[in-house]
């Protein structure tokens, strides 16, 4: 109010603001700052230590079988666990990461009506969504892809010769590969779950029983339909089981259930074979609807995504 | 006023419960089990040689192991975390009602509510598909129990059912006594400990809710598939000490019960 300062004219009380005429970062700047929010606080960090719990406990559970694996192919040269099955074989614990971390970093905009203020700066509508996905996406990379690696070093550090790490570390960038096919799908399909409610334990809620009933349902479905032995009655009371030679177009569609067994099936495609003990049958043939089925869930699951962010109605 | 139940929490349980579209979302992996049950039922024959064995597997792995958690998840965190999340259970806490009675209500509440939505289409799959079992040795199952061909089945896994129904809500209005994140608590138990753990350390079976139910239905009805591997004993001991555990406990809990802040 004093009046030394250049002060304008038609100002009642001057008290002291001042505009920003410094640089601004503009729209790319905000996504940039609005995913690596969205990354920290996907593992929790800038949070409280309960924010820490879930993503954390996620992390240690998904590396105790690579270090379990460590020892026994140090002591005994038996692997515990395939590169590429790991994701499959500990699916679960990505489901229960992804149900307790996307609602905070999706419904929590929502519930708190923070989406105006981020929309009234330079963000295009389909930035936010496209941020969110992408930190989840980096998130998930670490809960997927750190396991793996830990696995490769914790065998190849038994390995001798060139020769042994070579074939080991082809054996495991496929292995990397399917971590980040997991991901990616897993993020998008959580984010567009839980991008309908503001309320956190809904879309909890939604996340995991999407993904675990129909896990659940899809490789019930899978054996139901005909891919395990079946037992064979003889009319004098005794029986025999059957393996059945080629289990049919019911499996196969039974897997395209799930994502997780979506996945699995086209992976099986790709290599050309089957484990033993595969949830999935070989596809055959059928392996092009697997792929083109989980590129059209992505695909639809990212329309939908970045639609929900057009409605005014969310704001 | 009877000190086990009061009908005025009950009423504004329920209405915060089923008042909105949820209710719509909770019926839909029941109206799914069903499907799925009617699907099979139509499309093999339970008494030829070329069977599946598939009552057991849907209604054990699916109907009782999956569906009955989640439907009993969403309802029982829902029933006292939503007061908590929104701190209106401060209204609650203030009247002159016991916090046991509040929180025992609020159990028959949920119980309820999970007998409606998961154990009623249960009970309707689990007689849809073994209705008219004449004779089935069972291919996998490893005791070879000859199969009664009477109601007994259904009987056994409607029993369990309910049981879980009611295990399940007290020990996941517990969770939600106990945590603030009730909902991410109780998934860590169903997926990794129920789930995940369970299958891999056989021991776990001891303390897991889902192998009293497998447990219950196997004993009663020998429906081959469930993959059960309690005694009836066992599963009924250990299911009343759970059910008394979380309601003592939780009561005490809700007795020093803390309302802070958003978590930071």
């Amino acid at each position: 109010m004093s009046a030394e300062t250049a002060t304008p004219s038609g100002v009642i009380h001057d008290i002291g603001y001042r505009t920003y005429d410094g640089e601004r970062i503009g729209r790319l700047g905000i996504v940039r700052a609005l995913y690596w929010h969205s990354l920290r606080s996907a593992w929790g960090l800038g949070r409280g230590p309960k924010a820490k719990v879930v993503p954390f406990m996620a992390l240690v559970i998904m590396c105790l079988p690579a270090v379990a694996n460590a020892f026994s192919v140090s002591r005994t040269g038996i692997r515990a666990i395939a590169y590429d099955e790991y994701m499959n074989s500990f699916q679960l614990v990505l489901v229960l990461y992804l149900a307790a971390v996307t609602p905070e970093l999706i419904s929590r905009d929502i519930r708190n009506r923070t989406l105006p203020l981020y929309f009234s700066r330079a963000l295009r509508r389909t930035d936010y969504p496209l941020a969110k996905v992408s930190a989840l996406i980096t998130a998930m990379l670490g809960l997927t892809a750190v396991p793996e690696l830990l696995l490769y070093i914790g065998t190849i550090g038994s390995r001798h010769g060139a020769s042994e790490v070579w074939s080991e570390t082809r054996a495991f960038l496929p292995g990397l590969e399917l971590a980040a096919v997991y991901s990616v799908t897993f993020a998008i399909l959580a984010a567009v779950l839980s991008c309908y409610t503001g309320r956190r334990a809904f879309a909890t809620g939604a996340v995991a029983v999407f993904f675990f009933g129909t896990w659940v349902v899809s490789s019930a479905m899978v054996h139901l339909t005909g891919f395990r032995p079946h037992y064979h009655h003889n009319p004098d009371g005794n029986g025999y089981f059957v393996q059945p030679h080629d289990p049919g177009i019911g499996p196969k569609i039974s897997g395209l259930l799930n994502p997780a067994n979506m996945i699995e099936g086209m992976k099986e495609w790709i290599v050309g074979r089957a484990p033993k003990d595969a949830e999935i049958p070989y596809p055959g043939a059928f392996g092009a609807v697997y792929l083109a089925a989980l590129v059209a869930l992505c695909a639809l699951a990212l329309f939908l995504l970045m639609r929900r962010y057009q409605k005014a109605s969310l704001l | 006023m009877s000190a086990v139940y009061n009908p005025t929490i009950a009423a504004i349980t329920l209405r915060g419960l089923l008042g909105r579209r949820r209710s719509l979302l909770i019926a839909l992996p029941p109206a799914l089990l069903l499907a799925l049950t009617i699907g099979l039922r139509l499309s093999t024959d339970i008494n030829s040689g070329r069977d599946f064995g598939w009552p057991g597997v849907v209604l054990g792995q699916i109907g009782l192991v999956t569906l009955l958690p989640l439907t009993a998840m969403i309802i029982g965190t829902s029933v006292l975390g939503t007061e908590v999340d929104d701190s209106s259970i401060l209204h609650l806490l203030a009247t002159p009602v016991s916090r046991a009675t509040v929180l025992t209500t609020k159990w028959i509440v949920a119980s309820a509510a999970t007998l409606v939505f998961a154990v009623v289409p249960i009970a309707v799959a689990s007689f849809i598909a073994t209705s008219g079992y004449v004779d089935n040795p069972g291919p996998f199952d490893t005791y070879a129990m000859p199969i009664k061909g009477d109601a007994s089945e259904a009987v056994g896994v409607i029993v369990a059912a309910v049981v879980g129904a009611v295990v399940y809500s007290a020990f996941f209005l517990f969770l939600s006594v106990v945590t603030k994140r009730s909902v991410a608590v109780t998934l860590i138990y169903i997926l990794v400990w129920e789930s995940l753990l369970t299958r891999q350390v056989s021991g776990l079976r001891l303390l897991s809710i889902g192998q009293y139910e497998l447990g219950l239905a196997d004993q009663i009805g020998h429906l081959p598939n469930l993959g059960a591997h309690l005694t009836l004993g066992t599963s009924v001991v250990m299911s009343v000490v759970f059910t008394l555990f979380a309601l003592i406990y939780g009561t005490r809990r809700l007795q020093s019960f803390r309302v802070s802040g958003e978590a930071a």
